[in-house]
């Protein structure tokens, strides 16, 4: 699974940190860095709930080019 | 100040997000098929224990009631799996087959005769317990054929409309 540069920059312009998005959606660390590093699939109520957070839509964090 | 820490084990899930779970899980589930093949093997490993000191009871009793505990187990499993259909397909159509089911339960009545022959005649060690051994192991496939076919009929029923 490839790497999610996407997630990685949207989270980075807001300067938040993986902690501050993971305690916002309600996950661990851990699992904000798996999907970071394409090691975790989420479940699409996850990428709603990141989604909200970072305030994109699915498409522009999750679809792949 | 908590004296008694909280009442917790590794297989407790409570916490966990749905990263943490679906790893978890996924490692139980391999985990759970290495316990239930050692148990099996270990069965055998305590019968011939049994046979090779004399007959000792104690063993065969062991070597039984480990066999059973697992087939009840994984029969556990299988039944609460199949209530959703998420019995591997390849798995549920095979043992669905009606040759399965019966060639099991075949077996299943020829050891029993060949017990109760032998258990009458104050029989063979060796043979009645390996009669009550693959009894069980039969009757566990009998119950996975059974549990399969409920699996199937749950994902036919489930196809979209």
């Amino acid at each position: 699974m490839a790497k999610n540069l996407k997630l990685k920059s949207a989270r980075a312009a807001l300067d938040m940190s993986q902690q501050a998005l993971a305690e916002a959606v309600g996950v661990s660390r851990q699992t904000i860095n798996a999907i970071e590093k394409g090691d975790y699939n989420p479940t699409i109520n996850l990428c709603i709930a990141i989604c909200k957070v970072l305030d994109k839509t699915l498409d522009e964090l999750f679809w792949e080019n | 100040m908590k004296l008694v820490p909280e009442q917790t084990d590794l297989l407790n899930d409570e916490g966990l997000d749905e990263m943490q779970k679906t790893y978890a899980y996924k490692l139980a589930f391999k985990c759970f098929k290495a316990l239930y093949w050692s148990m099996f093997l270990l069965s055998l490993i305590m019968f011939f224990i049994a046979i090779a000191i004399e007959e000792s009871v104690i063993f065969t009793v062991a070597a039984i009631a480990i066999e059973l505990v697992t087939c009840i187990i994984y029969v556990i499993f299988g039944t609460k799996a199949s209530k959703v259909g998420a019995i591997n397909p390849k798995f549920a159509q095979n043992m669905a087959k009606p040759s399965v089911i019966i060639g099991y339960f075949v077996l299943a009545v020829i050891y029993t005769i060949m017990y109760i022959k032998n258990f009458m005649k104050d029989g063979d060690f060796f043979i009645i317990f390996f009669g009550i051994y693959l009894l069980i192991f039969c009757g566990h496939f009998i119950a996975l054929g059974f549990i399969s076919k409920k699996n199937n009929k749950v994902i036919e029923e489930t196809e979209e409309d």
